[in-house]
């Protein structure tokens, strides 16, 4: 029987191993369920610690922007929908005001004014994702200029843009394609995915082109959980307020039937 | 002229925007408020004094990291050892959380209790997102330390192990343990 060290399965969960070496591991964690214990255990502190410092500094970023912003006119707390949003989550949804349409506008987005927009750094984007999903709600989701509900639209807008022409199907966990848009975070094009049920929380699958394979890890804003993952060239986040259980459980759908044609 | 005007410019205003993240960095290797903003305006001063000279092609983020450590460093009496070195735990408590029931005051002890290294190392990683490489080359250690670090926080933050409280350990378990 194989014995992995903590320090190996600890870079495995951080997604700091090369692809076969994460392969092997993955293989070997099928069939040990002690290991794969001891791989829940680390994540479970991962998640812990990606939390408190991804918190800790989007805080510290926010406190530095509202400082800035402080010391010039007019500066203030942006309303949006009803809700008082901090200067660095409004800086993120200028990002993604700034995106263009679904339809016809689809390449012309309109860049932000440099000083209004919060730079995070690049490899926050599970967290970011988090933040800019706690502002949906199930009612104020709607079909708009920006957006599509048509599955067979959306289907060929992502084989644009992603070549993958498949769109996950969660509706044996009670929840239906909604409606997709194209955002924009940090000048990559991002697709939101919303599903919807009768009881069930608004649960949205975001893609995005980039980054090195990784496994899937979970993270958290606030109440909105998620499970963030790259393959192939393509990074995926899954947001929703349920229970980590069953976001995996969709997570594994979406994992599973994104790629296929 | 005019170039090297321009250039000093966009050298602040990139500086603007990576100073809150090196505040953090700063934050959980001194674990006091006051140090920090001390360490941070010795960097500052440092950094733009010598940033068109030395930083080369490193990103300016990283670059300003590893200054700024080089600099605390420069502060200790002697070389910094990885013993525990209590900080505020204030610092390691997101505002955003402060009302979990007390989950994030009781981690953000534990985050107080660990050595500056390990902490600012956590920071690196889980809150910058940097890799093992690049957090090596800040620190200036193998990364082979750098894993080593983050496995013992790793073991300080866990959660009690509820499996092993249930049942007697395995002789693998033990095995590890010894």
């Amino acid at each position: 029987m194989i014995d992995l060290s903590d320090e190996l399965l600890m870079a495995y969960v951080d997604g700091q191993l090369d692809k076969p070496q994460a392969a092997v591991v993955g293989r070997i964690l099928r069939d040990d369920r002690d290991m794969a214990y001891r791989v829940s255990r680390l994540q479970q502190t991962q998640a812990q610690l990606l939390d408190t410092f991804g918190a800790l500094l989007r805080e510290g970023m926010s406190s530095a922007s509202r400082a800035q912003r402080g010391s010039r006119p007019g500066a203030g707390a942006i309303a949006a929908g009803g809700r008082v949003l901090t200067i660095g989550t409004a800086g993120f949804l200028l990002l993604i005001g700034a995106s263009a349409g679904f339809t016809t506008s689809y390449y012309s987005g309109v860049k932000a004014k440099p000083e209004a927009v919060m730079q995070l750094p690049a490899s926050n984007w599970p967290e970011d994702i988090a933040e800019f999903h706690a502002f949906f709600t199930g009612e104020t989701v709607g079909v708009s200029a920006e957006s599509q509900s048509n599955p067979d639209m959306v289907k060929f807008q992502l084989g644009q843009l992603f070549k993958s022409a498949s769109l996950p199907d969660f509706s044996a966990h009670g929840l239906k394609f909604a409606r997709g848009q194209l955002l924009s975070y940090r000048g990559n094009k991002v697709m939101q995915l919303i599903y919807l049920g009768k009881n069930e929380p608004l649960v949205a699958l975001y893609v995005s082109a980039g980054g090195l394979d990784m496994p899937m890890s979970p993270g958290r804003f606030g109440d909105v959980k998620t499970m963030s993952w790259s393959v192939k060239e393509l990074r995926y986040v899954i947001a929703a307020d349920m229970q980590p259980q069953e976001l995996r459980a969709l997570a594994a759908v979406a994992q599973s039937q994104f790629g296929r044609k | 002229m005019g170039y090297v005007v321009e250039q000093k410019s966009q050298i602040n205003s990139e500086l603007g925007l990576v100073m809150p993240r090196l505040n953090s960095f700063a934050a959980a290797l001194t674990g006091s408020e006051s140090k920090a903003q001390a360490l941070l305006k010795a960097a500052r001063n440092h950094i733009l004094s010598r940033v068109s000279k030395d930083r080369g092609h490193t990103p300016l983020a990283l670059w300003a990291f590893t200054q700024t450590y080089s600099i605390w460093v420069s502060r200790m009496k002697g070389a910094p050892s990885d013993r525990p070195e209590a900080a505020d735990p204030r610092l390691f408590q997101p505002r955003s959380r402060a009302n979990d029931g007390g989950a994030s005051a009781r981690f953000a002890m534990q985050l107080a209790q660990l050595s500056p290294q390990r902490r600012a190392t956590l920071h690196l990683v889980y809150g910058e997102r940097l890799s093992y490489d690049e957090v090596a080359e800040i620190f200036g250690v193998p990364v082979a330390t750098v894993i080593t670090r983050l496995a013992k926080c790793h073991e300080a933050l866990a959660q009690p192990d509820e499996r092993a409280q249930l049942a007697p350990a395995s002789p693998r378990a033990q095995g590890r343990a010894a």
